[in-house]
């Protein structure tokens, strides 16, 4: 302990800023400027005169970061050669919106990392601000992950300010509130949290925003990060949070009563308080309709069972309890399982290894040779490790059933937490059969009762027993049956509808 | 650091654990499918087993072993002389009884081991063999499946249509020790091929009886009320004058349903009375003899008149054999106690001396899609 110690105490990684204001002296300026940003070749400083007031200026700014056209046509060019027929010193004519002034250099620092460009004036204890800042970033697409069949083909892109415009497209309401923060020492991350003043819970609110300032690093990459800073249980597999790239859902969720930190410089949303039924949704349940959607729904939840519990099944089954097989597959299954020489958890695990590789080589690469790699890795397995005798069959299908049902799961940080929690159940059952099942079963819903998002029970509403959520469970009941926002957002106001629908038939 | 110590005790406890018992995949073991019991001519027991081979070069699919042993669990340790696989009696489908066990008083002791060892299944079928055991589970006919496939399959089919009755561990338990009803097992036997022939029925010690054939078997389960899915009977109609000639024209072939079966138990004249009250809705689904010359309600009559008369010739049967497996003598138990209790060690005597009278009630439903 001694040795971490020793290395904790070293000096923490504070910048220095000119605690000073600007100085009115132009050249002072500059000069100040340069020490801040040296070893910056894109920084452009372009002197000038002020036509209308015959003054000494300066422009500062990152060339790559800022729009060059808004630049020369809106900032240098009436200040170049608009003569003003009136001489007040003050106006500066450029032609934007967006300008502030100010005189400390630390804003002015943070204003030339975002694109913004300065200008300093001689004889002026104040610069200016304009707001010119123009990232590379990619247009709106629909979202790979998250695709849908009925809703909207829109995703999230790298550009927080962007995203909180997608989500404001979806709820056109003045309760929807943004607070920003940011995080990150280096990275100065730029968050957005999104909720409905009127709905959402304050407390939860407080909640999110404390966590978030008391992360102290150097640079939050993307919202996975942020994520893990502010969960409940990092030692639980499941995610507590919901990261989701479609504005729809997000908004969706919002309007639940839920509370939306968008992260600049990364796609995904973060969502919360986040419940266990959640992670079981899709936007198309509800465009749907209800029936296929709860179908679809109750579907999920049996993959969910399915993907963590049928190896270790079949483990226990061959293993210890094959009285349980009806006689014809006992037969089909002895004589597949006759040719190979391991025991069946090695069996097990010479296979779910195996497809998990095969799956992450196929998210990695790209996606002509992803597809190449699926087809000889399905060709390999299926054939050629049945025929040498290394699985049986019955394995093999039992492999590709569990690999469907995770995939089944709509939520990916979910479908990979069930993949990892198969294993555990394999050793269990490898060591006691059903009653090692039974056990991990048990210590699974345990963990899962025990376990909170954003201090909010993650089993509502089947933990805490709540029965007049469940309309929106297992099985979406039609939309005018759901009146209300469900318990586990513990929402202020808790009635969303009051539908009158018409009967049919009744004129 | 606490929470990685609980971790890291966890694992190792659950590392030392014993778990449940020995584990072996299923490839490596013999699983027994079919039991036989039998005994041979000098009386000595004959244990018999057949498995199934998992081997893909075998040639046989299924391995029969055949030895001389004390006790079922004794055969065990022969048994796994012989095979390659651990012997295992999980998955037993059928359990075969050879006749001439039957015929000796206590031979149900020798079942002790079915019911002592839980991992024995207790859902097997029993049949009693008429004839040699050894017979039956050598027999390997190549237009069928798998014998204990076959065997399982036969007997839950007529179990299915009411021509047998379902036999296990569990249910010749409760009928061996039953005060109030005899056991009855269903037989089967090796002549050309492997057939179900009935029931056998058994004295109050296990002892073999008679045999009933199937159509007196579906009877007895009416009486018994205890018809499955489906009962049809052919009966021929006497009173339908002719003989019928060489294509029997005066059969007629009827589909049973919704039969109710009462029992009013009396007791006067130092005798027990029975009084069967069975009412049955039948549909005719093949009938020979061109129906313009019988009225509906008379045909009705006809076929209660022969239902009566086979009825009576069963209960016949049963009485003079002195045994009960329809189990009379469970009704006489709950309404007549205490002149019961007085018969109970020889019930089947009391039952032979009782009164049973049997009404039949036919309503016929529909007489098929032709007139």
């Amino acid at each position: 302990m001694k040795f971490f110690r020793k290395y904790n105490n070293q000096p923490n990684f504070t910048q220095q800023h000119n605690r000073n204001p600007i100085s009115s002296d132009l050249t002072e300026n500059i000069e100040e400027i340069q020490s801040i940003f040296s070893e910056t070749p894109d920084l452009v400083v372009r002197d000038f005169v002020i036509t209308h007031s015959n003054r000494q200026a300066a422009l500062v700014y990152l060339s790559g970061i800022t729009d060059s056209q808004t630049i020369n046509n809106h900032v240098l060019k009436p200040l170049l050669f608009e003569n003003g027929k009136d001489n007040s010193e003050t106006d500066l004519r450029v032609s934007l919106g967006h300008i502030k002034e100010t005189n400390k250099w630390q804003q002015i620092e943070s204003a030339i990392l975002n694109g913004e460009c300065v200008l300093f004036v001689e004889k002026r204890t104040e610069a200016f601000i304009y707001f010119t800042s123009s990232f590379p970033k990619r247009s709106i697409e629909d979202s790979p992950i998250e695709s849908s069949i009925h809703g909207s083909h829109v995703g999230f892109t790298e550009t927080g300010g962007d995203n909180v415009a997608l989500i404001r497209k979806q709820i056109y309401n003045r309760e929807l509130k943004i607070k920003e923060m940011t995080v990150g020492e280096r990275g100065k991350s730029k968050l957005a949290i999104l909720y409905l003043a009127d709905v959402a819970n304050h407390e939860v609110l407080k909640e999110i925003e404390e966590r978030i300032q008391k992360v102290n690093v150097d640079s939050v990459i993307n919202a996975g990060v942020l994520a893990e800073y502010i969960e409940d249980n990092p030692y639980s597999p499941f995610p507590q949070l919901l990261l989701t790239e479609r504005p729809d859902f997000a908004a969706s969720e919002i309007l639940q009563g839920r509370i939306a930190i968008v992260v600049d410089r990364s796609p995904n949303v973060i969502i919360g308080p986040a419940t266990f039924d959640s992670f079981f949704k899709t936007i198309d349940d509800y465009s749907s309709r209800w029936m296929v959607a709860s179908f679809i729904r109750l579907m999920r939840y049996f993959g969910f069972l399915i993907a963590i519990f049928l190896p270790s099944i079949y483990i226990a089954i061959i293993f210890f309890h094959f009285e349980v097989i009806p006689l014809k597959l006992l037969l089909s299954i002895g004589e597949s399982r006759e040719r190979v020489p391991f025991p069946p958890y090695i069996e097990a695990f010479i296979m779910e290894i195996t497809l998990e590789m095969l799956r992450e080589a196929g998210v990695r690469l790209p996606a002509k040779i992803g597809q190449t790699v699926g087809i000889v890795g399905g060709i390999v397995i299926g054939q050629a490790a049945v025929e040498a005798g290394i699985v049986s069959n019955v394995m093999v299908i039992v492999v590709a059933l569990t690999a469907i049902a995770s995939f089944i799961i709509p939520n990916y940080e979910m479908g990979s937490a069930i993949r990892m929690v198969r294993f555990p159940m394999m050793i269990l059952a490898s060591l006691f059969g059903f009653v090692g099942l039974a056990i991990g079963l048990m210590i699974l819903l345990a963990h899962f009762i025990a376990l909170e998002s954003l201090g909010m029970p993650y089993g509502s509403p089947i933990a805490p027993l709540r029965f007049p959520d469940w309309n929106d469970v297992f099985i979406r009941l039609p939309q005018w049956s759901i009146k209300k926002r469900p318990l586990s957002t513990s929402a202020v106001q808790m009635k969303k509808a009051d539908s009158h629908r018409p009967k049919g038939g009744e004129q | 650091m606490k929470r990685w110590f609980l971790v890291i005790l966890f694992l190792f406890l659950a590392a030392i654990l014993s778990s449940c018992g020995r584990s072996i995949p299923l490839e490596d073991l013999a699983i027994s499918l079919i039991l036989g019991v039998d005994l041979d001519e000098e009386d000595n027991l004959i244990i018999s087993e057949s498995s199934p081979v998992f081997n893909s070069e075998a040639k046989k699919k299924i391995e029969t072993y055949e030895l001389e042993a004390k006790t079922i669990r004794d055969s065990r340790r022969h048994f796994d002389a012989l095979t390659p696989g651990a012997v295992t009696a999980g998955k037993i489908q059928v359990l075969l009884i050879g006749k001439r066990v039957l015929e000796h008083e206590d031979w149900f002791n020798v079942l002790d081991t079915i019911y002592r060892n839980p991992t024995f299944s207790v859902n097997s079928r029993i049949i009693v063999v008429d004839g040699p055991v050894s017979d039956v589970i050598h027999y390997e006919p190549e237009d069928k499946p798998q014998l204990p496939l076959f065997l399982k399959e036969v007997i839950d089919k007529n179990i299915d249509r009411s021509r047998t009755v379902l036999a296990t561990p569990q249910s010749l338990h409760r009928q061996m020790y039953e005060k109030g009803m005899t056991p009855l097992i269903s037989e089967l036997k090796k002549g050309q091929d492997v057939e179900i022939v009935g029931v056998s029925l058994m004295d109050q010690y296990g002892k073999y009886v008679d045999t009933l054939g199937m159509q007196e078997t579906s009877l007895l389960i009416i009486l018994k009320d205890k018809q499955t899915e489906e009962l049809t009977i052919s009966i021929p109609l006497p009173e339908l004058g002719d003989e019928g000639g060489i294509f029997n024209k005066n059969e007629l072939s009827i589909d049973l349903s919704r039969i109710k079966s009462k029992v009013k138990t009396t007791y006067n004249q130092d005798k027990f009375h029975f009084n069967y009250k069975i009412h049955m809705t039948a549909s005719i689904v093949e009938q020979l003899f061109t129906s313009g010359n019988v009225k509906e309600n008379e045909l009705e009559k006809m076929i209660e008149q022969e239902l009566k008369s086979r009825f009576e010739g069963l209960i016949k049967k049963i009485q003079k054999n002195k045994i009960d497996p329809i189990g009379l003598g469970i009704y006489a138990r709950a309404y007549q106690y205490e002149q019961y209790k007085k018969v109970e060690g020889h019930w089947g005597e009391a039952l032979a001396d009782s009164n049973i009278d049997v009404s039949v009630d036919v309503t016929i439903k529909s007489t098929g899609a032709i007139r």
